[in-house]
């Protein structure tokens, strides 16, 4: 008994004296930038890890305070974008789309603090949006796959089966039949971004199935279909969202790259120039947030003939002559564009 | 269907079955000594991470493996003191182990790996597993003809039947229930550590996606034997290796339904099981 | 009437709970290399240090005090439900989905959506107790079989025929703002759930001590070959207990959607009918310490999520505090019985 009690003691003490502790905080004038995950969190070497890279190079090329409030449910959005607005941080970050109903109600209460929304659309004189047109680089992924398929059958692999997912799902299956009408592209979706060994073993299905390249957008589950395409000969496998080429060089074709950190950055060096951004901005591959990596080891492979024809259909789909679909019902209307 | 399909579906069905059977025998051994493990999910987690841990460490994955039974079994002890001597409620206490070992696996990837959400790549048993794999369906037997073969088992049964007439005979019922939840908590952490070095290689966050429930289920759909906890988690591999395979071709089928499928098909063997088979008389209740 | 003895022991039981976490949690933020100054700080700053962190863990301790409530009534019946949290989904996805598609008046919405969250919470916790009377099932292995299959359930209907749009994400459309509870505290989100959810315990505490439902409750859980000789029916009792603890689960899930979140989510909760069984624990299953336990336990997650971005620790973390939390409580009653026998 005397021992729960000195540990209580122990306990409330230190309780007392955390409670006298400094708060850390901006200093005055410094720029302070916040950020909200969603409930991937920091760690998912993905969508979240990217925007807090960013959110670091703000911190240290801008000399901005940085805030990060993690989110393990859907009902943590709200109270975390709140906070961030009550400590009154020039500009909070909201990562993901299932924040835009929250951010609007919060922005439409502060009018006179900023926010940004990744990967949604929030229509308030004081949210920027940021989306990205994934479709575009899943489209070059598409056709390099049907580039390099020798056997004319490649593969997507979404995490789970929401509209952002099918905006991948639909530029990369474009981007096939941009380059060869008869490649067979293969759909499945892991139904979790979090199940690893379920992403390898759709990873072999495919693979057994006859393709020879999956596009792997599935989070870490991703990693699965990466390791099904390490123990195959003959079998390539393309990351997603940050440049997974290292993780298996040479099985790893390219990664579909979208900078999270690049638009987190920018909006950021907005805010420090007094000149907020807001609207809608849509980022896409002639601004660098989305692209492919520069196949560092896979770039004898794949020879600079096919390289001059992928960069060629960067540039039409930069100038417009090829606007590659978003949705499945935009990519049954779709038909390829001759260059 | 082609052949070449068919063998896939097969060979999913094993791989999907592999580390649910693991957890499922660890399961039934556990029941029939009367203690109903919930803290199935987390010893598998700690068992998956484990092996991660000891395979970056020592650069082999068969230590992995045995560090991940080890990590298993630690909880396993756990639970075991804690139902046993300790006569915490067994239900709390699982629930308590799930909470500690999955979140505890999260803060120890950043303690011990400095990241979060998943383990850096580790080296893996690769082709190797299958011997794993076989290892699953002869420990099923062999499970088998120790519970229903050999005067150790039938004390064990009746353990979990009727401890205090095991008392009478001069066993200490306790004992043997410390015993088997620690075995439990082995075989749990022998399928974690299955999925985390010998089918994959490396640990993240949630990657045992409820194959320790799953396993919960196949228990009860098994009737608390170990062939028929085996069959029940093959059962289960085979729906989700039908869902892969014909996810794309079929498109009427809700994954949801599918993924819903294990569970219901528990409740449904929960309703079915009166009169026929029945838990052990005792499973659940503290002696 | 319970005598003073016992309320010592509830009092003890929150307030060394609350103890051992913060040591537990002084020890996570040292081994991972961050000061527990700072920590705290945040901590404390972060649920206490201003109305609206003050808003917030009382958010977060009604939607603990909900399934609490219920968890501790079916466990005072011997019954363990721990599928509180399917519960609390399928009460949720029923307010979201009534919220979504009723045009009636304001009043009357709410109460039909928390009224419809109840009863799918109920039905869900009968499902569990008819098993268990008709077949004799196992309710724990039903309860949490039921969670499982909730998640499924729910998660098919808004990716589907419950869907708020073609674009959106998995849950159903926005309620109209005449629906939302009204809110208690300004400039917070908290709503008048919490003075729901301190009634529902005010009623529990008078149904357990004062009524004849109550005392058959109690006597089915404490000596349950007693209470048959007396004529009392388990069968109806366990499918009672199971689906009014249900009920008020899913009550809760609906005062989630209907005060807070102001739509159903599939992500809806992080836990919050696991966590409960760790509050009503703590709180001794009686009514009253449950409420003080969900503040401490609104504390430690409001504070928690506040301490990451400090202390660098996973918000996982705070899982490993609550399950030794479990665990250490559930050890307690055997040192208390044990120190009772030496003495």
């Amino acid at each position: 008994m005397l021992r729960a009690r000195t540990f209580a003691a122990t306990a409330m003490l230190s309780f007392l004296m955390a409670a006298c502790g400094h708060h850390v905080g901006p200093r005055p004038g410094q720029l302070s930038l916040g950020m909200v995950t969603d409930v991937g969190g920091l760690g998912d070497r993905s969508f979240n890890d990217s925007a807090y890279r960013g959110l670091l190079r703000a911190r240290d090329q801008l000399g901005a305070y940085v805030e990060v409030l993690q989110s393990r449910s859907a009902a943590d959005y709200q109270p975390n974008i709140e906070a961030l607005t009550n400590q009154r941080v020039d500009m909070t970050f909201a990562i993901g789309f299932l924040m835009s109903t929250d951010l609007d109600q919060i922005a439409r209460n502060h009018p006179d603090r900023h926010y940004a929304i990744i990967d949604a659309v929030v229509d308030d004189p004081n949210v920027v949006s940021v989306t990205f047109r994934e479709q575009d680089g899943s489209f070059l992924a598409g056709a390099l796959a049907a580039m390099m398929s020798t056997t004319k059958h490649i593969a997507f692999l979404g995490g789970e089966d929401v509209p952002l997912l099918r905006k991948f799902e639909a530029g990369y299956t474009a981007g096939a039949h941009e380059v060869d009408p008869s490649v067979t592209v293969d759909v499945k979706y892991v139904g979790s971004f979090d199940d690893v060994a379920a992403g390898q073993e759709l990873g072999n299905v495919l693979y057994n199935g006859g393709a020879d390249i999956i596009f792997a957008a599935a989070g870490t589950a991703g990693l699965g279909a990466i390791n099904a395409a390490k123990s195959r000969s003959g079998a390539y496998v393309i990351g997603v969202d940050s440049d997974q080429d290292a993780l298996a060089p040479g099985k790893i074709l390219t990664s579909m790259v979208k900078h999270v950190d690049v638009a987190v950055f920018d909006v950021a060096r907005g805010m420090q120039q007094h000149r907020p951004i807001a609207g809608h901005l849509t980022l896409g591959l002639s601004d660098d947030a989305i692209g492919l990596t520069n196949f560092t080891f896979t770039r004898t492979a794949i020879g600079a003939a096919r390289l001059r024809r992928l960069s060629a259909i960067r540039r039409a789909i930069i100038a417009g002559k090829i606007v590659p679909p978003d949705t499945r019902e935009a990519l049954a209307a779709w038909k390829p564009v001759a260059l | 269907m082609t052949l070449a399909l068919l063998v896939t579906l097969l060979t999913l069905t094993v791989l999907k079955a592999t580390p649910i059977i693991f957890a499922a025998l660890g399961g039934t051994i556990s029941e029939r000594s009367g203690v109903v493990n919930i803290g199935l999910e987390g010893m598998m987690a700690a068992g998956a991470f484990g092996a991660v841990y000891a395979t970056s460490a020592t650069g082999n994955p068969v230590v992995g493996v045995i560090a991940g039974i080890l990590a298993g079994a630690f909880f396993g002890f756990v639970l075991g003191v804690a139902a046993t001597r300790l006569k915490v409620d067994q239900i709390v206490a699982g629930t308590g182990i799930n909470l500690l070992c999955i979140g505890g696996a999260a803060y120890a990837l950043v303690v011990l790996f400095h990241q979060q959400g998943s383990s850096p790549q580790v080296a893996s048993l690769g082709t190797a597993d299958v011997w794993l794999i076989v290892l699953a369906f002869a420990l099923a037997i062999a499970l088998h003809a120790f519970l229903w073969l050999t005067p150790w088992g039938l004390r064990l049964r009746a353990i979990g039947e009727n401890p205090r007439a095991v008392l009478a005979a001069g066993i200490d019922p306790l004992r043997v229930r410390m015993l088997a939840v620690t075995i439990s908590g082995a075989l749990a952490g022998l399928g974690g550590a299955f999925l985390s070095v010998g089918e994959l290689n490396i640990y993240s966050d949630g990657m045992t996606a409820g194959r320790g429930f799953i396993a919960l289920a196949a228990v009860i759909f098994g009737r608390w034997t170990p062939l028929g906890a085996t069959l029940a988690a093959l059962c289960f591999g085979f729906f989700e290796a039908l869902q892969f395979i014909l996810q794309g071709r079929v498109a009427w089928l809700p994954s949801d339904a599918m993924q819903a499928l294990p569970y219901v098909a528990a409740v449904i063997a929960l309703a079915g099981a009166t009169g026929r088979v029945r838990a052990p008389e005792s499973d659940g209740v503290p002696f | 009437m319970k005598s003073l003895m016992d309320r010592a022991r509830g009092a003890r039981g929150a307030l060394g709970a609350l103890a051992i976490a913060l040591v537990l949690i002084t020890a996570a933020m040292l081994v991972a290399g961050a000061s527990p100054i700072d920590g705290f700080a945040a901590l404390f700053a972060g649920a206490l240090g201003g109305t609206h962190q003050l808003g917030e863990t009382l958010v977060q301790a009604t939607a603990l005090l909900f399934p609490a409530l219920g968890i501790a009534l079916a466990f005072r019946a011997g019954l363990f439900n721990i599928g509180a949290e399917g519960q609390l989904l399928v009460g949720g996805l029923a307010a979201g989905a009534l919220g979504a598609n009723v045009h009636l008046a304001p009043a009357l919405a709410a109460v039909i959506m928390l009224g419809g969250g109840a009863l799918a919470g109920g039905v869900w916790g009968g499902i569990a107790g008819w098993l268990k009377a008709r077949f004799g099932a196992n309710e724990i292995i039903a309860t949490l079989m039921l969670n499982f299959i909730a998640a499924s359930l729910t998660g098919y209907l808004v990716a589907g025929p419950l869907k708020s749009s073609p674009a959106g994400g998995p849950e159903t459309a926005p309620l109209a703002h005449a629906y939302w509870l009204p809110v208690l505290l300004p400039y917070t989100r908290l709503s008048i759930a919490l003075l729901i959810a301190l009634a529902i315990a005010a009623l529990l505490h008078v149904v357990l001590t004062r009524t004849v439902f109550g005392y058959e409750l109690r006597a089915i859980g404490e000596a349950p070959e007693a209470a048959r000789r007396a004529g009392i029916s388990l069968q109806r009792m366990a499918l009672l207990a199971l689906a009014s603890s249900g009920a008020i689960a899913g009550l809760g899930g609906a005062s989630i959607v209907a005060g807070e979140l102001h739509r159903f989510n599939t992500q809806l909760s992080p836990g919050y009918g696991y966590t409960a069984i760790a509050v009503a624990l703590v709180g001794d299953l009686d009514a009253r310490w449950i409420c003080v336990a969900a503040f401490a336990f609104g504390i430690l997650e409001t504070g928690g999520l506040a301490m990451q971005a400090v202390a660098n620790i996973p918000k996982d973390a705070i899982h490993v505090i609550e399950g030794v939390i479990v665990v250490l409580l559930a050890a307690r009653r055997y040192v208390a019985a044990r120190a009772a026998i030496a003495s």
